[in-house]
């Protein structure tokens, strides 16, 4: 038997994409989305009332960067043509709005691995539906 | 980051609830047991967005409590080392004004019984005030 030592878990680290084992493969939502969620309860049960959720509707209506959730769904279309994107990524991409491809990598480390001349035109997207949500 | 996540919780339930009622009971008490908690493992629960399965509710030898392992699924937020997030000023040593935006990086992180403690940067290019 080895008696090698292993690391009880490995430290979580989002600038490599280690968000430890609960979180590596859930789905994130982005801070657009979670607004929606929140101002659109089901009518049978009354929203919670909690420090935490109090002061998350306050967050997010201060930074969600789009106001329908149609506007979500399309910046998850053009970000979902990337492929090797992860869904950490799209989320800070889409809550962080980065303007130059150089930003965005400084921003998001893990987006190295996506070449200036790809990830521009997605930004430059973005950018343009950023404008022209109505 | 904001996540949504399937998660499950144990409610035990005194045999004075067990009847018509039950399953409103057993809801609202997941609603109130769950809501605004916090754990290092996965980060604050902020609202339960749907219950999946309430548990079928095997009694207890012993105490006549009945047990439901119940899932459901719920908006969940958790700081990581590492992320570049946006966050609004509260409280102010220096230079600083309360209420400005920033845009931080998170050096670190420490878990409490009840709160997670982020410690961030704004010493980077394109980290500082947002307007």
């Amino acid at each position: 038997m080895s008696l090698r030592h292993r690391p009880a878990h490995e430290e979580e680290d989002a600038s490599t994409l280690r968000l430890g084992p609960e979180f590596n493969n859930a789905g994130c939502l982005l801070i657009s989305e979670v607004r929606y969620l929140l101002e659109h309860r089901p009518s049978e049960k009354a929203a919670p009332d909690t420090t935490v959720y109090k002061k998350t509707l306050e967050y997010v209506k201060t930074f969600a960067k789009f106001d329908k959730p149609e506007a979500a769904a399309a910046i998850r279309e053009t970000l979902r043509r990337e492929s090797a994107l992860t869904q950490f990524e799209i989320a800070q991409i889409a809550n962080l709005c980065p303007v130059t491809a150089e930003e965005a990598k400084s921003i998001v480390p893990s987006l190295v691995k996506i070449d200036d001349d790809r990830l521009q035109p997605l930004l430059d997207e973005i950018q343009t539906m950023r404008k022209f949500q109505s | 980051m904001f996540f949504i996540k399937e998660l499950s919780h144990t409610i035990l339930l005194h045999p004075s609830y067990f009847g018509p009622r039950m399953l409103n009971f057993l809801e609202s008490k997941l609603y109130s047991d769950v809501e605004g908690t916090c754990s290092g493992e996965f980060g604050y629960i902020i609202a339960v967005v749907s219950i999946l399965d309430i548990g079928k509710g095997m009694v207890l030898p012993g105490s006549g409590q009945a047990e439901f392992v119940t899932r459901y699924r719920a908006i969940v937020f958790k700081p990581f080392k590492g992320q570049v997030v946006d966050g609004v000023v509260n409280n102010v040593t220096k230079i600083i004004e309360k209420n400005t935006r920033v845009r931080l990086k998170i050096v670190g992180t420490r878990v409490d019984a009840t709160e997670i403690f982020a410690i961030g940067t704004i010493k980077e290019d394109h980290l500082g005030v947002i307007d």
